[in-house]
């Protein structure tokens, strides 16, 4: 479409073909998995300078501080309060409340496992759930795979509950004046809709098979919560400063310092009072994660400089007739369909340089627009193995045991509930934002 | 020089290619030792397995996942797990790349390779042939002999 819009306005510059290039060689190496994400995404970036596509100074201008200072100070905490057994002890926790009983087991690791989504990422959650799902079952002699599709499942629909909660929405966060609070007032409506729905669903699909077989529930009283907290004083000043964070993030609104240097301020303090080595943490910070995002910010700054963006945003305009209400339900659904296949990590920061300048043709309040783009994006990543790191992770823990999760089998529950989720989502916002 | 030759000790145990787990942990166990070498039928050395790389095995692959499962005290997966395994071939658990050294090397060449080993004995081959080891001990008493010297 906008290749078309290309043509006819007749103005395709070698600056043009050369940004097109490197982009879709890099988003072709990213989704093929041929090159690591990081390497894939600087290479690029780098290639964009070379070529002068940007210079330097407007490359650093279009890498988004906002939400790489976030991501960076989350990772800071999060390596940090990962020492202090506090998500483990949640973990076991809920899974003595349930007794053992199977079906009991799947809800109550899925609303921890979307808890913990809501304030860590995904893949940091599932690394902490995933061991403990896996020892549970083992230890009761149940199949984990109901477990662990549930907990794919809720590790994006958690996620999607706050600003900090998935990658699309700290990138959105970060472009835009939207705040922590908004994204929950928004989107959590929505999350616990679709997470009653989802369980629904799983019901259907798996209560029969998981109450079927009896099961060595005492068991179960093997696991010692208390045992996961090595040091009591060190595991309350994590959980101190943590909160503090995260009231932080809530009152934006009234002390107006940004997220990324809350995020960052906060982690360094942590290390401060837990008396943390910085080089032992500092190695806990997943580099090739930032590398990525800041080698996308750049390409994207190509994209934006040599007017692609400006096109493709034209034709969604173009193609909605101006109409926001339409434009809304086009952007939820296309990133829920695209992040379903592709990286949503990439989609996301072309789809915030999209949406940025389809304000300008659509004029009033755009807000409902990057709520379709946060949900479509967040609940897309449901529909197959491949549609967000965490389910990849989750998959890859598996492939070593005797159950291991196929493709086809996470997608005939996957889909259908992204599919379900979404449709959720798209009536929600057409009820919220434009019914009256 | 002190040579790795002059210290050997011979009358070692070791096990034949086609040996079970169970027989393993046995030899391993009546010679309190951290590590056994293998020899195929013709006595020609293999390689050793370690208790670590027996731990290794049995250890399911979340526990090492876990900064720590000492809330899972209560558990015996790892007992379940070696038992279901005791019958399987001792080849299946063989590190073939575990350091040896030859009569003629030098005991420091001897006691780095220690330092860094998993096992606390390093077999003596000489050409393909399994021919004794040596421990730390034996290492750390050349130490010993030096001051007898002095």
């Amino acid at each position: 479409m906008f290749l078309i819009s290309i043509a006819s306005t007749g103005v395709i510059t070698s600056e043009i073909v050369l940004i097109l290039v490197i982009f879709i060689l890099t988003f072709t190496l990213i989704t093929t998995e041929k090159l690591p994400n990081a390497i894939a995404a600087m290479v690029g970036a780098f290639l964009v300078v070379a070529f002068h596509i940007l210079s330097q100074e407007e490359a650093v201008e279009f890498i988004d501080f906002d939400t790489i200072g976030l991501l960076c100070g989350m990772m800071i905490m999060v390596a940090i309060m990962r020492k202090s057994g506090l998500f483990e002890y949640i973990a076991i926790k809920g899974i003595k409340i349930t007794g053992g009983n199977p079906w009991k087991l799947l809800v109550v690791l899925s609303v921890v496992t979307a808890v913990l989504s809501a304030f860590l990422d995904n893949v940091t959650t599932v690394l902490i759930i995933v061991p403990l799902t896996l020892a549970v079952s083992d230890t009761i002699r149940i199949n984990p795979l109901p477990l662990l599709i549930s907990e794919i499942l809720f590790s994006n629909i958690g996620g999607t509950a706050t600003l900090i909660g998935d990658p699309p929405n700290i990138m959105i966060g970060g472009a835009t004046h939207l705040e922590f609070l908004d994204f929950i007032a928004n989107n959590m409506p929505v999350v616990l809709l679709a997470s009653v729905v989802t369980f629904y669903l799983l019901k259907l699909f798996y209560y029969k098979k998981l109450t079927r077989r009896k099961v060595d529930k005492e068991k179960i009283n093997g696991f010692d919560e208390t045992r996961a907290i090595k040091d009591k004083k060190f595991f309350v000043i994590n959980l101190v400063v943590f909160s503090l964070v995260i009231v932080a993030f809530m009152t934006h609104h009234i002390h107006e310092i940004s997220m990324a240097s809350l995020a960052l301020g906060g982690g360094f303090i942590l290390m401060m009072v837990t008396r943390q080595e910085p080089v032992e943490i500092l190695k806990e910070v997943e580099w090739p994660t930032l590398f990525f995002f800041i080698g996308l910010f750049i390409i994207v700054g190509g994209l934006e400089k040599t007017g692609i963006i400006g096109m493709i945003a034209d034709g969604l305009t173009g193609f909605t007739e101006g109409n926001t209400a339409i434009a809304t339900q086009l952007i939820l659904w296309m990133s829920a369909l695209s992040t379903t296949f592709i990286n949503s990590i990439p989609y996301t920061a072309t789809m915030i340089s999209v949406v940025e300048d389809m304000a300008a043709g659509l004029g009033g309040d755009i807000d409902p627009l990057w709520w379709g783009l946060s949900l479509g994006a967040c609940f897309g990543g449901n529909g197959t193995l491949i549609g967000a790191a965490a389910n990849i992770i989750v998959a890859g823990f598996t492939q070593k045991t005797r159950f291991s999760l196929k493709f086809i089998d996470y997608m005939k529950v996957g889909l259908p509930v992204m599919f379900i989720t979404v449709a959720i989502a798209s009536l929600y916002l057409y009820l919220r934002y434009f019914l009256f | 020089m002190k040579q790795v030759g002059d210290y050997t000790y011979r009358d070692i145990s070791s096990i034949n290619e086609n040996s079970t787990l169970r027989r393993v942990i046995r030899t391993m166990k009546l010679h309190r030792a951290s590590a056994v070498p293998v020899v195929d039928s013709l006595g020609e050395y293999k390689g050793c397995i370690s208790e670590q790389d027996i731990l290794n095995a049995a250890v399911p692959a979340y526990m090492k996942s876990m900064y720590d499962t000492s809330f899972m005290a209560g558990l015996d997966q790892i007992t379940v797990n070696l038992a279901g395994m005791l019958d399987e071939k001792a080849m299946n658990f063989l590190d073939e790349n575990y350091p040896f050294v030859s009569p003629g090397d030098s005991m420091s060449y001897a006691a780095d390779l220690l330092y860094r080993a998993k096992g606390t004995i390093l077999p003596v081959v000489d050409g393909k042939m399994l021919v004794g080891l040596i421990t730390r001990i034996d290492v750390l008493a050349v130490a010993l002999d030096e001051g007898q010297t002095d």
